[in-house]
């Protein structure tokens, strides 16, 4: 039985065209975040002479650091840039922030930008979407009174396709240190391994929030319009002043963030150098998550009537 | 003992404070064409689907006595077609129904090209969502016999049908009906088009079955008749004997059908008041289905009597 409602599954993914437009559509995005950040020339632009720069790439430039060093480097450049502004030549292109870095470190910021989660929330609000809006479910009566395994194997295949979007950015990384990078260091190490499994299976806790919320709404909207919300970031002043409120309520650490317990804060804070502690809190949490929404997606479609 | 495919038992469904199904007990027999009439909203589709086990009953239960191993295995061998047809509309129709094949195990082009054939339709690129009325009718049944099912429930199947289709489809269920020997569990609100398919009937009103007969039983309710409603039954029967009519039957202490020689109704009704017979009313009364499900649900009340 599992392996029928597989292949019935995998057959309707591979005639949906979303199926092959969406990793298209990352590896666009991601080339040209790449390109922004390898071969935009930016400390140029913001006229740093050639030891602020050094001063900047001491900070280090993991995507965790990055955020800090640019805003660093973007202070430095407009005080410098003011006074030499007119006699400067104007050079866009150039090596950028990242020209020099390894693969694991690109990979880790095309992460970071939460591009792949915005891409699978669009994937499962059409694929999950689609079966309420066309009652396709009707037609698989042989799965009534299965319908736990029938949503674990949709699940499967949701975790198959944030698989495939990841190893699509790993790739798209690839393909940017080589044609606008210093050169393609592969550097697949223990780190790069952790990471990217880890950072897949935040990925897949994220999906599974999105699936139930697609199951629990009837709706392909609700998902995408959540995937949306989450991976631009919208809901972050809000978790900021929240965790603010929560710390001074309860006088909590100064460190207390409510961020830290989210799959999207997680997922573009983890590097490739986090410590332990943040990345086994990363996992717990996302796997709460994964449990949590996996949970209340099956009670939902066990005991809703398919019409 | 009958030998039956289904039988419920005082199957209800209750939507919120709707008592959509109220204490339904049917009862269909292995190798019969059901026909279950019913107005819109009588709860014919929820039937369906609680059968189907596309929604769960709210309280009473059914069993497919027919089929031997548990319930969630009996609804392999179900075939449903159930309010409109659940298709993907990017798809063709091969892709519609091979989706389910997968599901059932089968992956032989062929007999999804056979399948789309049988229901009148031709192979081709078009996608579902470009079909017509009709032809999405005929892709929904296709669909529904997928699995080659030994149980069909078909609601409103004839939809959207011109009267050509209409008729290849009664032909293909009867054909399916007798050659495959599958059961048939139909609704349509098209009573003359029922009249010619079914075997068995069920009338529902308001959620509640208010008959249920073979066609024969049916077909003697509205066969044209002369009605006599008188308080001496007993007397009367002699006059009709000594009138030399040979068909007829006696429905209660006050009403006798005389089924044939209804040009005599005169000589009938002269004879009656030589014997001193009071008689309340007598009529040729003629009904054909429709006629006859509108008097048993209420919606017409009293009876048409010609003469």
């Amino acid at each position: 039985m599992f392996g029928k409602a597989i292949r019935s599954e995998l057959y309707r993914i591979s005639r949906m065209k979303s199926t092959y437009i969406l990793p298209a559509v990352l590896l666009v995005i991601v080339l040209v975040t790449n390109f922004l950040y390898m071969a935009v020339d930016l400390y140029g632009l913001m006229g740093l002479s050639q030891e602020q720069v050094e001063n900047i790439q001491g900070m280090g430039t993991s995507a965790e650091g990055y955020e800090e060093s640019f805003m660093t480097g973007f202070r430095a450049g407009l005080e410098s840039s003011q006074s030499i502004q007119e006699e400067q030549e104007l050079h866009i292109l150039g090596e950028g922030p990242f020209y020099h870095e390894s693969v694991p470190t690109i990979f880790n910021l095309d992460v970071g930008s939460l591009h792949e989660i915005l891409l699978l929330s669009i994937f499962i609000g059409l694929y999950l979407g689609t079966i309420y809006s066309t009652g396709l479910d009707k037609n698989l009566n042989i799965f009534a009174g299965k319908r736990s395994l029938l949503y674990g194997v949709r699940m499967l295949l949701i975790a198959s396709y944030a698989m495939v979007l990841h190893i699509c950015t790993w790739i798209t990384s690839i393909l940017s240190a080589a044609f606008m990078g210093e050169s393609v260091n592969l550097n697949m190490d223990r780190s790069f391994i952790l990471y990217f499994f880890i950072t897949w299976f935040l990925t897949v806790a994220f999906g599974s929030v999105v699936a139930a919320m697609v199951h629990m709404t009837r709706s392909k909207a609700a998902g995408i319009t959540l995937g949306i919300i989450l991976s631009a970031g919208l809901l972050s002043t809000l978790i900021s002043v929240a965790s603010l409120i929560i710390m001074k309520r309860f006088e909590l650490d100064s460190d207390f963030n409510l961020g830290h317990f989210t799959i999207t804060n997680n997922l573009a804070s983890i590097t490739l150098t986090s410590d332990g502690h943040f990345v086994v809190r990363a996992i717990v949490c996302a796997l709460i998550y994964l449990v949590m929404s996996y949970l209340v997606g099956v009670l939902t479609v066990r005991r809703r009537d398919i019409s | 003992m009958e030998d039956y495919l289904l039988v419920t038992k005082d199957l209800s469904k209750v939507y919120k404070e709707t008592v959509a199904v109220d204490n339904v007990n049917i009862h269909i027999k292995k190798g019969s064409i059901y026909g279950l009439i019913g107005k819109n909203g009588a709860g014919k589709t929820t039937i369906m689907k609680m059968i189907s086990g596309l929604a769960r009953p709210t309280s009473g239960s059914f069993g497919y006595t027919g089929f031997t191993g548990s319930e969630k295995e009996a609804f392999s061998r179900i075939g449903a077609l159930i309010e409109s047809p659940a298709l993907e509309p990017n798809l063709t129709a091969y892709d519609n129904i091979k989706i389910k094949c997968l599901a059932h195990g089968i992956g032989d082009k062929k007999y999804i090209n056979d399948l789309i054939e049988l229901v009148g339709l031709t192979p081709s690129s078009k996608k579902a969502g470009k079909f017509s009325l009709g032809q999405k009718q005929r892709l929904g049944i296709a669909l529904a016999l997928v699995g080659d099912p030994d149980f069909l429930i078909l609601d409103e199947p004839i939809n959207g049908l011109d009267p050509q289709g209409i008729a290849e489809v009664r032909e293909m269920l009867s054909k399916l009906n007798e050659e495959r020997g599958i059961t048939i569990l139909i609704s349509s609100h098209i009573l003359e088009e029922l009249a010619k398919l079914a075997t068995d009937y069920a009338i529902i009103d308001n959620g509640r079955i208010v008959e249920e007969s073979t066609s024969k039983e049916l077909r003697e309710k509205c066969r044209d008749k002369i009605v006599i409603k008188t308080p001496e039954v007993s007397k009367t029967i002699p006059v009709i004997d000594g009138l030399g009519f040979k068909d007829y039957s006696v429905v209660n202490d006050k009403t006798i059908h005389v089924f044939d020689r209804l040009t005599d109704i005169t000589v009938l009704n002269m004879e009656l008041a030589k014997a001193m017979i009071p008689v309340e009313s007598i009529g040729v009364e003629s009904s054909d289905l429709e006629e006859y499900f509108l008097k048993v649900t209420g919606t017409i009340p009293g009876e048409r009597v010609k003469s």
